[in-house]
């Protein structure tokens, strides 16, 4: 009954190996596919034999040495536990008196202990004997395995005939000559079941060559990973290796610093001194920001605004660093930027710039940070800012994250994780505490047609599910605020800052756009793109709002129409951003603006031209203790300042 | 097939077959050459297990935050913080669903599986190596190719596949708590099914054809044979296999860390990811410690506890 052939049985069976095999089957079809084939027909077999796949592995990963690194240290790890392993067995099966009974036991623990429960002794021990970055040092780490090891060995060598043993010690063999000539060749099968089983663990492990090999070149093959896990690696190993030290200086400093010709504020007789935080200006005449508000000194394209107070009473915006005068290919000049700081001791006048904030980037190299969004909560900064690896060239194609820093004092980072999203195509957060108690983030999804999605936290380190929160057209860059007791959105549509409203924070009503039609002032002709909204009193103490956004010099993309010479008025044009013709790409010269919203009958209102009454001074503070309810709004705001 | 024919002599949890009670009298010199062999193991457990263990308690008792020589005895504070912090609470019950889960379907499908596999069929050596395949990458390639699969976009694949077939979803396989957490442990099954298979397997082709051929003369029907004559005589493998399945789900690490980096939110964030991520990466070495600590003395105490029960429930069979 055993032996006959069950043609149903292969039928089903067959079928369901290939089933459980499909997963292989999809990584092999798609290695021979474009990007874009592989999302649109996943499980399709290739339309043409596309090896540049191949060609890109073997160019930009070091395949060879990587393999040799593998194979080196699995033949060396194998080797040192299988020796060890088999010694103690041996051993052991010699002489079982009760302290090797107990021995045995208590071995048993390395079969239960963790390896994380002892990864972080054993690197700073490892540290102390130079076998960090070694690949003998891995060796040492795997030699763990000799207990496994141990344990199949002894096993097996309880069922060899004891006789042979015997036999060749009356012949007068000593215990090392039965080892090496009788139990050694009769235990070689378990050796090369062990063997093939601690091979397939040293040659897949994760974590240790992560932990415990610093130049991504030199891991072995199994930690060549996509770029996805890249940054969840890259925090993991940023954790135990690269701690930021506490007192390094973390703001680098570009250049000099100096007062910014944007910061045109001064001649209004604005004295800059670090005013004391909420002394309010009443001589205070003219509150009125230049335009545009502040231009980046070095790359002369900050985008992305977002202003909070320090603790010193003085207004830091912090921003993304375009590179203007990068001349591609592509969008290179979007890519590789850094977290800008500007520095406003005067309410928001004039803006100093004081370098790019150091200790962000969670892996080594020069990568991508975008969009900052910095709120305090607890007595703590917590930044939430834009990830992509590397510096591309082109706007898609590239998984993007939202990494969480937090900070006491806005200069010192530290990094805490990239935020579990809707997918890997989140940027552009934005966090507002609830009227409840907890947070909010608004993000951009970039996987789910570029809308708005959110997710809540109570303590911005546990995030929810995310939802859509609000859909089509797509856009980019929310934000949010509290103004006159209703809950306001803004968005980047691209053709000006789409408004949404809510009463309940439950689902968001259109109100219109703002930001869309040219305004008068200079640099402010174009489009608002990504705005950070500010609340608090104008000179009369009535409510106001402050948006912070920024415009390109020029809407039209950078063609040789559209660049500004020397003799432009707007005229900009430093030496650093001008081709050998003495023009620059006006569409990526870009500025920080701001101007004044209002609500006026229930809609929200953006006079860009209008008077702005800037005093960052007078914010809305946090009045936790006052619970009238317009006080309540403004408490939340507290994400704000 | 090498790789597992010898399993069943390897006893981790088995009762030896022939043991050597005694062993060798050789006097004083030949007992010292002996105990020599046990050097090296007794050196690769002390440096690489009792030492940074012991440490790791010491640090558990301490706020050391892996770069700060100022260090303070905090007493039992670590550990207080950790049973109330919401994450790794949630990370201890993933991990012990995760941990449970998996044996519990792994044996389930595995066990009929090798008996299936055992049979002659046309095919029968495809279809061994298909359900095999998938213990040879590792667990972190897996993990990324099935965040592919199960990608909640609808562009994932088995979104697409939905779509097309049935125009449903597309279904947030790894964006929503609870069929995140299913999508992990049924990656963690289709991971181990195959691997567990081919061992017991390998304890099947030792069971003598004649105990089947006498059952079925004596009437038996297939599912009496299964459960009469398999069952008891694969008790020392699924023992084996419950153990290396019990205490690998309890350190699992690679799998939700590629596949869903813990999320969303913390549904399938595991402890040893807390260890690292909770603990160390926010320089709280004291915290991780004692999180490190808590764990060992739960996985020690449950696969002791497991290899117990199993013991004992042997014996009854017996």
């Amino acid at each position: 009954m055993r032996r006959r052939r069950h043609p149903l049985l292969s039928v089903v069976m067959i079928g369901l190996a290939c089933l459980v095999g499909l997963p292989l089957y999809y990584i092999l079809v798609n290695t021979f596919k474009t990007q874009q084939e592989m999302v649109s027909s996943a499980l399709a077999l290739p339309s043409s034999l596309f090896l540049d796949n191949y060609v890109e592995v073997f160019q930009r990963v070091p395949l060879v040495q990587s393999f040799g690194n593998t194979l080196y240290v699995t033949a060396g790890a194998i080797l040192v536990q299988l020796v060890v392993g088999a010694l103690a067995a041996y051993g052991m099966i010699m002489r079982a008196t009760t302290f090797n009974r107990i021995f045995g036991t208590v071995l048993l623990l390395g079969f239960i202990v963790p390896g994380q429960s002892t990864l972080i002794p054993l690197y700073r021990t490892l540290v102390n004997v130079n076998l960090v970055d070694s690949l003998n040092g891995l060796i040492v780490m795997y030699a763990g395995g000799a207990i496994f090891c141990y344990f199949l060995i002894q096993g097996y060598m309880r069922t060899l005939p004891f006789e042979i043993i015997e036999a060749a010690r009356i012949d007068g063999a000593n215990v090392f000559q039965i080892f090496w000539r009788i139990v050694l060749p009769l235990i070689r099968p378990i050796l090369v079941t062990v063997g093939v089983f601690q091979t397939m663990w040293v040659w897949n492990d994760f974590i240790t060559p992560v932990v415990f090999i610093g130049e991504a070149d030199d891991r072995p093959a199994g930690v060549q990973l996509g770029r996805r896990v890249h940054v969840r690696l890259a925090v993991l190993h940023d954790a135990l290796r690269h701690r930021t030290p506490p007192h390094g200086h973390l703001l680098r400093i570009h250049a000099a610093p100096h007062r910014e010709r944007s910061s045109r504020g001064e001649r209004e007789g604005v004295t800059v001194d670090g005013a004391p935080r909420g002394g309010l200006d009443s001589e205070s005449a003219s509150r009125e920001p230049p335009a545009p508000l502040f231009i980046d000194p070095v790359h002369r394209a900050p985008t992305d605004p977002t202003v909070v107070e320090a603790p010193d009473g003085t207004w830091w915006m912090f921003y993304t660093q375009r590179r203007a005068a990068d001349r591609g290919p592509g969008f290179r000049w979007v890519h590789g930027t850094d977290i800008g700081v500007a520095v406003s001791a005067d309410g928001g006048l004039a803006w100093d710039y004081r370098g790019v904030v150091s200790g962000l980037d969670p892996e080594e190299g020069r990568n991508t940070l975008w969009a900052p969004e910095v709120v305090r909560a607890d007595g703590r900064y917590h930044m939430f800012a834009s990830y992509i690896r590397g510096v591309p060239t082109t706007w898609e194609g590239h998984p993007r994250v939202i990494l969480h820093h937090v900070s006491d004092d806005l200069v010192d980072w530290r990094f805490l994780g990239e935020v579990p999203l809707s997918s890997d195509r989140v940027i552009d957060a934005c966090v507002l505490p609830l009227p409840g108690g907890g947070y909010r983030m608004w993000f951009k999804d970039e996987a789910h047609a570029s809308t708005t999605w959110a997710a809540d936290s109570r303590d911005l380190a546990r995030w929810t599910t995310a939802w859509q929160d609000v859909g089509l057209p797509a856009h980019e860059g929310p934000n949010v605020f509290v103004m006159g007791d209703r809950h306001w959105m803004v968005v980047d549509e691209w053709s000006g800052l789409g408004v949404y409203t809510s009463p309940d924070l439950r689902s968001w009503e259109r109100d219109g756009v703002i930001l869309s039609a040219p305004g008068a002032r200079p640099w402010d002709a174009s489009l608002g793109h990504h705005a950070d909204v500010v609340i608090g009193r104008d000179s009369t103490g009535s409510e106001i709002g402050w948006v912070f956004y920024f415009t390109h010099l020029s809407d039209q993309e950078g063609t040789a129409e559209h660049r500004v010479g020397p003799s432009d008025p707007t005229g900009p044009a430093d030496p650093d951003v001008l081709d050998d013709e003495g023009f620059a790409p006006a569409h990526q010269l870009t500025a920080i603006q701001v101007a004044a919203l209002r609500v006026v009958d229930g809609h929200l209102v953006c006079n860009r031209d209008g008077p702005v009454d800037l005093d960052l001074r007078r914010a809305s503070t946090l009045t936790a203790a006052d619970p009238s309810p317009h006080s309540t709004s403004n408490d939340h705001l507290g994400g704000h300042r | 097939m090498t790789v597992n024919t010898a399993v069943p002599s390897a006893g981790i949890a088995q009762a030896p077959v022939r043991r050597l009670r005694g062993g060798i009298s050789g006097g004083w010199r030949g007992a010292s050459a002996n105990q020599l062999f046990l050097v090296p193991i007794a050196a690769v457990f002390l440096v690489l297990f009792i030492i940074p263990l012991g440490q790791t308690f010491y640090w558990s008792l301490t706020d050391f935050t892996g770069y700060s020589a100022d260090v303070t005895f905090v007493g039992l504070d670590n550990y207080r913080v950790i049973l109330r912090d919401p994450s790794i609470l949630a990370g201890l019950a993933f991990t012990l669903l995760f941990a449970v889960g998996t044996t519990a379907l792994i044996t389930v499908i595995a066990l009929p599986l090798a008996v299936v596999l055992d049979k002659r069929f046309f095919g029968r050596n495809f279809v061994r190596s298909m359900f095999f395949f998938p213990a040879i990458p590792s667990m972190a390639v897996l993990g990324l190719v099935w965040g592919y699969i199960l990608s909640p976009l609808g562009s994932g694949v088995l979104n697409a596949v939905l779509e097309t077939l049935f125009h449903a979803g597309p279904f947030p396989w790894l964006s929503d708590d609870t069929l995140a957490k299913i999508s992990v442990i049924a990656v963690g099954v289709w991971g181990g099914a195959g691997w567990h298979a081919v061992l017991y397997l390998a304890y099947l082709q030792s069971i003598p054809g004649e105990y089947y051929e006498a059952a079925t003369i004596d009437g038996a029907s297939g599912r009496q044979q299964f459960v009469y004559v398999t069952l008891p005589l694969l008790r020392p493998a699924i023992v084996i296999s419950t153990f290396l399945l019990m205490t690998g789900g309890l350190k699992v690490f690679d799998l939700p860390f590629t596949l869903t980096g813990g999320g969303p939110g913390f549904a399938t964030y595991t402890i040893t990811q807390a260890i690292i991520t909770s603990g160390v990466g926010q320089g709280r070495y004291g915290l991780a410690s004692a999180l490190a600590v808590l764990f060992t003395v739960a996985v020690a105490v449950l696969a002791v506890g497991q290899l117990f029960i199993s013991r004992r429930f042997e014996e009854k069979m017996k």
